[in-house]
């Protein structure tokens, strides 16, 4: 494992910081918060002719061939970007999910109009339950002659209100295990019997109820396996945890950036406040926070990539970064002072994006939990 | 005591072969060399009454006389002084430069007339020592270094202990441990490690340790290609000493009543490494740089952050 | 078409000033950690004026950096947007040179790459900002420069430049082979596409010593300075700051119209 990009990722990374820097600014940040779409077009068409939105799909279905490392690369500056947009739900688990499980028929249609920026996808998984175990899927697909009739509610479905088609995790057995029956369906959110209400969140990130209101989806639309979604479901999100790590590393970094740069320029007493050694200690702890979070983030991509077992080591990355994250941004809160609580500054929106990243795809405690499974406990 | 040799050569040996290699005369590698490869004794003289992490503050003295220098002055915390043969000391020859540098490096014999040792107890047990000289007597020939240059050479020699103290491999054994530990004890009739509160707390520890692992990766990573570990090096140290005291105080939690039990003593479990840990490790977090020190130096030099300025009245003793 | 681009490697211009310190003593700036290399802006602008062309009519361009421990992953930025070949003059012997010593060594490679119909440089570099080496190379070269150009067109041989002034801009033609100094006006400059930043680890950079281009090592670097920096210092800045006032906004801004004119800056 190396604790450095190559050249050509750095390029990228150098790269992604200059593009975001010019295409993202933070007003745009602020505006898409507020906003219902929550997805600049011409951002989102930009990416994709530089060849990000397909970066890690393989050339054949009009991708990049790119690697997990070079993935994480480019999160690194989204995440410092606090880049808008439907990146996650579309590019990683939607696209990912198909990916590694469509058939190749889905693959062709699908992944080149992602990587083109021509479609929207979004995954449904959790419900009102607030969990991500099987156990927690209620809603239900049943078989009607060449069809499915999805009945049920999901909840926290992120960009649902501009997606093109929604992945519903839906149960379509009875099983032993609540981990058996279930199974992903590819929905055209056009269809009849889906209503969609956008939330208000924290981050103003669009998470969105979708209501499933005898909903008839073609056997052809299954993904993967009938019954079988579970197992390739938990890779995918996996290997998406990654990448949402990296996200936060990069936004982590820049809280950090922000309060160190405040602490040399701030006056107080006569003296920067950064010369206070207490200031030092803050500053001192949270450089190796973000430290630990690149360094778990690194080795959990670098074994993945390597195609190494890598299931504590995404553990411990999720469980670290998302709580440093938010401690690093509080830390920024605390030596940014009073400047730092307005609306026009951006430590808020790193703050607000910690909480909404520790939350996403399961917390501290969930990948601690996992962890102590995975150590024999 | 188990980890003795490995808590007190962390803070005592192994810095002054590459020292002498590096900043001796021809002569003085000839004389020194032979004798600490066949295992000569050194103890680290550095810290007295008033100079701990204000290390440049220093007072004892060792005045010329002929060819000679005379010392007088004391030492604290010489761990080992009373087994050692020499002393490696950082002594003041000149009172009139600034702090910084009026210090060289010089080696005295321990065993020397007006040399007196006596016993400082730690609360784990261990022996340490003061070192008193009274008018000794010691060769100029024993200065490592120019003269006035002992600050920077201790510097030196300080950054290898530092990078030493990092690469401690105990976390990860007691964290194994207290693993093994939970699976095996039952309590209530279930094992430890099905409570939930337990199993956060093992998780977390063994996620730290990996933590630990990957900055001792990281320094030598920067190590092998030449970069500047002036402000990543401590990070190992830190990180290393408040995880090993968290571990055991958090062992202790995770053992109960069991955990106070001493080795050797009756009932006592995991031989009693988390009770000795407990206060072993307390040293960690002061003992070859306080942390409180070393958070201002990774603040200043890895992300520029001012200095804390010095007063401009010395404050009176 | 046979182009080639000029590029330096220099600490990020926009870092903040207060990262940047001067050693009195020595009249030199003091060596900084915290501030990262990048391609001199200009000189990015020179890349995106070559690859313009290139779009246009086709061709190969040719890139050449001079220094020591040049940042792969900074110079071989213009190999990720479009051209063809790197060329670095990486020797101790070449750095602490002044305008005419570059200019000098970068001529002297140029000679050697041979077949060229135009040369880009950028208008001056973002560190020194003297803006001389463009002009020193065309000299050596003896071929026609044009200078702070914002729009370079090829046309049968010739070239058309629009040529920034104060209050506007000129049309001027030059025939090939010429060299052109580029200008921010030229516009925004690409992004690399994901493809093309891979690509670019195939394309290594090709190494050239003072030997290698027949230098005389008298001229080049340090050894070939004819200027003396005498004293290098950062200027005091010192602002105030005065709120004009008014009843309504409208008085604002006339209030505001009157002060500018009384302290003359309209």
């Amino acid at each position: 494992m190396d604790f450095d990009y190559n050249d050509e990722q750095k390029m990228l990374k150098q790269g992604a910081r200059e593009f975001f820097e010019k295409e993202c600014p933070k007003s745009l940040v602020k505006q898409m918060m507020e906003d219902e779409k929550g997805n600049p077009p011409e951002l989102w068409k930009k990416m994709s002719q530089l060849g990000w939105l397909g970066l890690i799909y393989p050339e054949k279905y009009g991708g990049g061939d790119g690697n997990m490392i070079d993935l994480i690369a480019l999160e690194e500056e989204m995440g410092r970007a606090c880049l808008p947009g439907p990146f996650l739900s579309t590019v990683l688990l939607s696209g990912l999910f198909i990916l590694h499980n469509g058939s190749e028929e889905q693959k062709k249609e699908i992944l080149p109009k992602i990587a083109g920026g021509q479609l929207i996808l979004t995954l449904a998984l959790t419900e009102q339950s607030d969990s991500y175990e099987a156990s927690a899927v209620s809603v239900e697909a049943k078989a009607e002659k060449d069809d499915y009739i999805i009945d049920g509610t999901k909840l926290f479905v992120p960009d649902a209100q501009i997606a093109d088609y929604i992945i519903c995790i839906a149960r379509t057995k009875k099983g032993d295990k609540p981990e058996d029956g279930l199974t992903a369906f590819l929905v055209d959110r056009k269809t009849p019997g889906i209503t969609i209400t956008l939330l208000k969140t924290l981050a103003g990130d669009k998470l969105c109820e979708v209501v499933f209101n005898k909903v008839k989806v073609s056997k052809k639309n299954i993904i993967g396996k009938l019954d079988q979604a579970w197992g390739p479901l938990q890779q995918t999100l996996q290997q998406v945890k990654i990448a949402q790590c990296a996200e936060m590393v990069g936004g982590a970094q820049r809280a950090l950036e922000l309060a160190a740069d405040h602490a040399k320029k701030r006056i107080q007493f006569d003296r920067p406040i950064g010369s206070f050694p207490v200031i030092h200690h803050l500053i001192a702890n949270a450089m190796m926070d973000v430290d630990a979070c690149k360094f778990l983030t690194y080795e959990a991509a670098w074994k993945f990539s390597e195609g190494m077992p890598c299931a504590k080591e995404i553990a411990m990355a999720k469980a670290w970064t998302g709580e440093a994250y938010q401690r690093t941004a509080a830390m920024g809160h605390q030596v940014l002072g009073g400047i730092g609580y307005t609306l026009d500054g951006e430590m808020h929106l790193y703050f607000r994006r910690a909480k909404s990243g520790e939350l996403t795809l399961g917390d501290g405690k969930f990948h601690r939990e996992a962890l102590a499974k995975e150590l024999g406990m | 005591m188990l980890w003795a040799p490995g808590l007190l050569g962390g803070l005592t040996g192994g810095v002054q072969g590459p020292i002498i290699m590096q900043h001796g005369t021809p002569e003085q590698k000839k004389e020194w060399l032979p004798k600490i490869a066949a295992g000569a004794q050194f103890a680290l003289g550095y810290t007295e009454p008033n100079a701990g992490t204000d290390l440049a503050s220093l007072q004892i003295r060792a005045a010329k006389d002929g060819n000679d220098y005379i010392l007088n002055g004391q030492k604290m915390f010489s761990t080992g002084a009373h087994n050692a043969r020499y002393h490696w000391l950082a002594a003041r020859t000149n009172p009139e430069m600034p702090k910084h540098k009026g210090v060289s490096m010089i080696i005295a014999d321990l065993t020397a007339p007006g040399v007196t040792v006596t016993k400082l107890t730690t609360i784990a047990g261990d022996r340490t020592n003061e070192v008193f000289y009274d008018n000794v007597r010691v060769p100029q020939t024993n200065r490592i270094g120019p003269e006035g240059e002992g600050w920077n050479i201790t510097r030196s020699a300080l950054a290898a202990e530092r990078g030493d103290l990092g690469t401690f491999p105990w976390p990860k054994i007691l964290v194994d441990e207290l693993i093994q530990y939970a699976k095996e004890t039952k309590r209530n009739g279930k094992p430890l490690s099905e409570d939930p509160q337990i199993r956060q707390t093992l998780a977390q520890l063994s996620m730290d340790v990996s933590v630990l692992r990957l900055f001792g990766r990281r320094l030598n990573y920067m190590i092998e290609k030449n970069q500047d570990i002036s402000w990543s090096a401590p990070f190992s140290k830190i990180f290393e000493s408040e995880l090993s005291q968290r571990i055991a105080n958090q062992g202790m939690n995770i053992m109960g009543l069991y955990g106070q039990l001493e080795q050797g003593s009756k009932y006592a479990k995991l031989k009693g490494h988390i009770e000795l840990a407990y206060l072993t490790m307390v040293v960690r977090s002061f003992g070859g740089g306080s942390n409180l020190r070393l958070r201002s130096d990774i603040a200043t030099r890895g992300m520029g952050l001012p200095r804390e300025p010095q007063l401009a009245m010395p404050v009176k003793k | 078409m046979n182009m080639i681009v000029c590029i330096k490697q220099v600490l990020d211009p926009e870092a903040p000033l207060s990262s940047f310190k001067i050693d009195p003593a020595t009249n030199t700036m003091v060596p900084v950690t915290s501030v990262p290399f990048v391609i001199s802006p200009f000189d990015e602008q020179a890349v995106e004026a070559a690859l313009k062309i290139k779009d246009a009519k086709g061709g190969k361009i040719t890139v050449i950096s001079l220094g020591v421990n040049l940042l792969r992953d900074v110079v071989k930025k213009p190999l990720s947007l479009g051209a063809d070949e790197l060329i670095l003059l990486e020797d101790p012997a070449f750095i602490g040179g002044d305008s005419w010593s570059t200019a000098y060594a970068l001529a002297a490679a140029i000679k050697k790459v041979g077949q060229f119909d135009l040369i880009f440089c950028g208008r001056q570099a973002a560190d020194s900002d003297s803006g001389q080496v463009g002009a020193c190379i065309a000299e050596i070269l003896g071929i026609p420069q044009v200078s702070v150009a914002k729009k370079v067109e090829a046309i049968d041989g010739k070239v058309k430049v629009d040529k920034v002034t104060t209050d506007g801009y000129e049309v001027v033609e030059v025939p090939t082979p010429a060299l052109i100094t580029v200008s921010n006006e030229l516009g925004e400059v690409r992004f690399a596409t994901f493809k093309g930043t891979m690509a670019s680890k195939k394309k290594e950079p090709i190494i050239w010593k003072p030997a290698d281009i027949g230098a005389e090592p008298a001229k080049i670097g340090a050894a070939g300075r004819r200027i003396k920096t005498r004293k290098l210092f950062q200027p005091v800045r010192d602002s105030k700051c005065e709120i004009i006032g008014g009843e309504t906004d409208e008085d604002k801004a006339a209030n505001l119209a009157k002060k500018l004119v009384e302290v003359k800056l309209i």
